[in-house]
C-alpha cells in the first residue's frame, strides 16, 4: 500500500496554477477573481495539510465541474484548467484507483479540450 | 510482445556413464587465464557481449499472475521490469524513468493500475507508454505519445520468466536445447515462489570475479572434496543428463543406504516426490544451467533457482528463488529446511574455496590449468563459448604465454 502521504505529489501544480486559472473562468461570473483565488488557495492549502487523497478527488471533480459547464470565450484558461485536472486524474492512479464518478470528470475534461487526447486505461 | 514457448519432447540422456567411458581421448584444454579473472576491459566485454546479449531469467509465472504484478531484474547493465498489463500480456521494458533516469519500481509484487517512478512521479501505463507527468505545463516541449519505456524481448519456459535485450540473439528455445522440454517435463510452470517473510528472494554478495563462482557451479570435480555431505547424499558416478553448446540438463541418483549423519539420514527419510514431478524423477537431483548464470537444483520436494550477476569486476550478487508446490506438505517442507541447512554448509564450503581461487588467480606464478575432460567439460564447454565472444582473452592467453605484453585497458 502507498504511504498515506504518497498523494502530495499531485497538488503543487494545481496549487500553483489553478487558482488563477479558475479566477479568469469566474471573471465573467458573480464572485470578484480575487475572492475566488484567495478562497482557493486556502481550500488547497487545507487540503494539504489536513485532507487525504479521496478528498483531493473530490477536489478535482469538483474544479472538473467548473470547468466543464464554464461557457465564456476565455478558451485557453479553460484548456490549459482541463489538461492540468485531467493530468491530476491519471498521475492519482498512482495511489488510488479511480472510480466512475472519476472517469466521467475525465470524460468532461476531455469534451473541455484537455490536450493531449488520450487513450489511457483507467 | 507476447513470451515465446517451446515444446515438451524430452528426449534420450545423451551424457551417461557409458558414454563418458567411451568418450574420446582427453584434449587437454587449458582454463582461462588467471588474469581473465581480473582484467578490467574484459569485464566491460563481458557486460556488452555476454550478459547484455543473454537471456536473463527474472521471474517465475506464479509472481505474475494479476494485472500490475511485476518483477525487476538487471540485465547486464540495464535494469528491467516485467510486468502483466491489464490486457493479461506479460511486457518486458526498461525500468529506468525516461526523464531522470531514475529505477521506477524495486524487488517484486504488485502495482497499481500505473507505474510511478518514486522521483518525481513520472507515471507509465502498465504497456510503459508514459501517462502523464506532474506540472505536465511546465515542460515546452513534452510530447508523451513519444515517451515509454523500451521493450525487450521475454520468453517463458517451465513458468520460469527470461528477459532479453538483445533483438539478434537467437530464441529462447534455441537457446536452452534439450533443457527447454526437460524443465516442462518436470512441471516447474505448476510451482510458486516460496516467500520467506515479504522477500520472494535470497540474495547475497560474493568478493569474487563472476566466472570463479560460475566455474564451480559447472563441475563436480571438486564435489567429493569439499562437500563429504553430497557424496554421502548422491552416487555422482551414475550422473545422466544432456545439453547443447550452451545449456545442459543432468541428474543424479540419491544413495539409498543411510548416511552416518543423523541430519542427512533424516533428510533421506523424508525425501519424495512432490505432487506434479514425473515418476521417472522419483529417487533423483537434478541441476540445470543455462548460459550465462542460471543454475537450477531441482530437488523431488522443490526447485532453488541461483541466478549470478556481476556488480563489478570482483564483486557478484546471487540471487535465490525457492519454487514449491502450491499446497505444500508438512514432510516436503522438512525435507527443504533440512537441505537447506545441508546447502548452507556446502555454500560455505564453496565460499572458503572461491575465496581462494580468487587469490590464487591473481598470483604472478599462476597462468592456467588443465581442465579434467570428465568431471570439467562443462568448465570446457562455458570457457570455450567465453573464448568465442570475447576477443580479450585471446589477449589475455597470448599474454600468459608470453607472446605479447597486455595492452593499456
Amino acid at each position: 500500500m502507498p504511504h498515506p502521504d504518497a498523494w502530495l505529489f499531485l497538488p503543487p501544480e494545481v496549487e500553483a496554477r489553478v487558482p488563477s486559472l479558475l479566477a479568469r473562468l469566474a471573471a465573467g461570473g458573480d464572485g470578484s477573481p480575487d475572492d475566488v483565488q484567495r478562497e482557493l488557495r486556502h481550500r488547497i492549502e487545507t487540503l494539504i495539510l489536513e485532507g487525504d487523497v479521496e478528498q483531493w478527488r473530490a477536489f478535482l471533480r469538483e474544479a472538473t465541474g467548473m470547468v466543464a459547464e464554464y461557457a465564456g470565450d476565455d478558451v485557453e484558461a479553460r484548456t490549459v484548467l482541463a489538461s492540468i485536472l485531467d493530468d491530476q486524474f491519471l498521475l492519482a492512479r498512482a495511489v488510488s484507483d479511480l472510480e466512475a464518478t472519476d472517469l466521467d470528470a475525465r470524460r468532461r475534461l476531455g469534451r473541455a479540450g484537455a490536450t493531449p487526447p488520450r487513450s489511457s486505461r483507467v | 510482445m507476447g513470451p515465446s514457448t517451446v515444446a515438451t519432447d524430452v528426449g534420450p540422456p545423451t551424457n551417461t556413464p557409458e558414454s563418458r567411458v567411451s568418450r574420446k581421448p582427453p584434449t587437454a584444454t587449458r582454463s582461462l587465464p588467471g588474469i581473465a579473472y581480473t582484467d578490467p576491459e574484459l569485464y566491460e566485454q563481458e557486460l556488452t557481449e555476454v550478459f547484455e546479449r543473454a537471456w536473463i531469467l527474472v521471474g517465475h509465472v506464479s509472481e505474475l499472475s494479476e494485472p500490475g504484478d511485476y518483477v525487476t531484474a538487471n540485465v547486464g547493465r540495464e535494469p528491467v521490469l516485467v510486468v502483466r498489463g491489464h490486457d493479461g500480456e506479460l511486457r518486458a521494458m526498461s525500468n529506468v524513468c525516461r526523464h531522470r533516469a531514475s529505477l521506477i519500481l524495486e524487488g517484486t509484487g504488485r502495482t497499481r493500475s500505473v507505474m510511478r517512478c518514486p522521483y518525481h512521479a513520472w507515471t507509465y501505463e502498465l504497456d510503459g507508454r508514459l501517462a502523464a507527468a506532474p506540472s505536465g505545463q511546465g515542460f515546452a516541449c513534452l510530447d508523451r505519445d513519444q515517451v515509454s519505456l523500451p521493450q525487450f524481448r521475454i520468453g517463458v519456459v517451465g513458468g520460469l520468466v527470461f528477459c532479453c535485450i538483445d533483438p539478434q540473439q537467437m530464441s529462447l528455445a534455441d537457446l536452452l536445447g534439450p533443457v527447454g522440454p526437460y524443465l516442462e517435463w518436470l512441471n516447474i510452470a505448476g510451482l510458486t515462489v516460496q516467500a520467506d517473510g515479504s522477500a520472494s528472494r535470497r540474495t547475497e554478495d560474493f568478493g569474487e570475479n563472476w566466472k570463479i563462482l560460475a566455474d564451480n557451479y559447472l563441475e563436480d570435480y571438486h564435489v567429493p572434496v569439499a562437500h563429504p555431505s553430497l557424496v554421502r547424499l548422491v552416487d555422482v558416478k551414475n550422473t545422466i543428463g544432456d545439453n547443447n553448446d550452451w545449456c545442459e540438463w543432468s541428474r543424479v541418483p540419491y544413495r539409498t543406504r543411510p548416511s552416518r549423519d543423523p541430519r542427512e539420514r533424516e533428510y533421506q527419510g523424508l525425501v519424495r516426490r512432490m505432487p506434479g514431478m514425473p515418476e521417472e524423477f522419483e529417487g533423483w537431483m537434478g541441476h540445470v544451467c543455462i548460459w550465462p548464470t542460471t543454475f537450477m537444483e531441482i530437488y523431488p520436494h522443490h526447485v532453488d533457482t541461483w541466478q549470478l550477476e556481476p556488480t563489478g569486476r570482483l564483486m557478484t550478487r546471487a540471487t535465490t528463488m525457492t519454487l514449491v508446490h502450491p499446497d505444500e506438505e508438512d514432510q516436503d517442507r522438512r525435507a527443504r529446511e533440512l537441505m537447506r541447512e545441508l546447502n548452507v554448509d556446502i555454500m560455505g564450503q564453496d565460499v572458503d574455496i572461491t575465496t581462494r581461487v580468487q587469490r590464487g588467480v591473481q598470483a604472478p606464478s599462476y597462468h592456467s590449468g588443465i581442465l579434467n575432460d570428465e568431471q570439467e567439460l562443462s568448465v570446457i564447454r562455458f570457457q570455450q563459448r567465453l573464448r568465442e565472444l570475447l576477443p580479450r582473452i585471446a589477449e589475455l592467453e597470448a599474454t600468459a604465454r608470453g607472446e605479447r605484453s597486455v595492452a593499456p585497458s
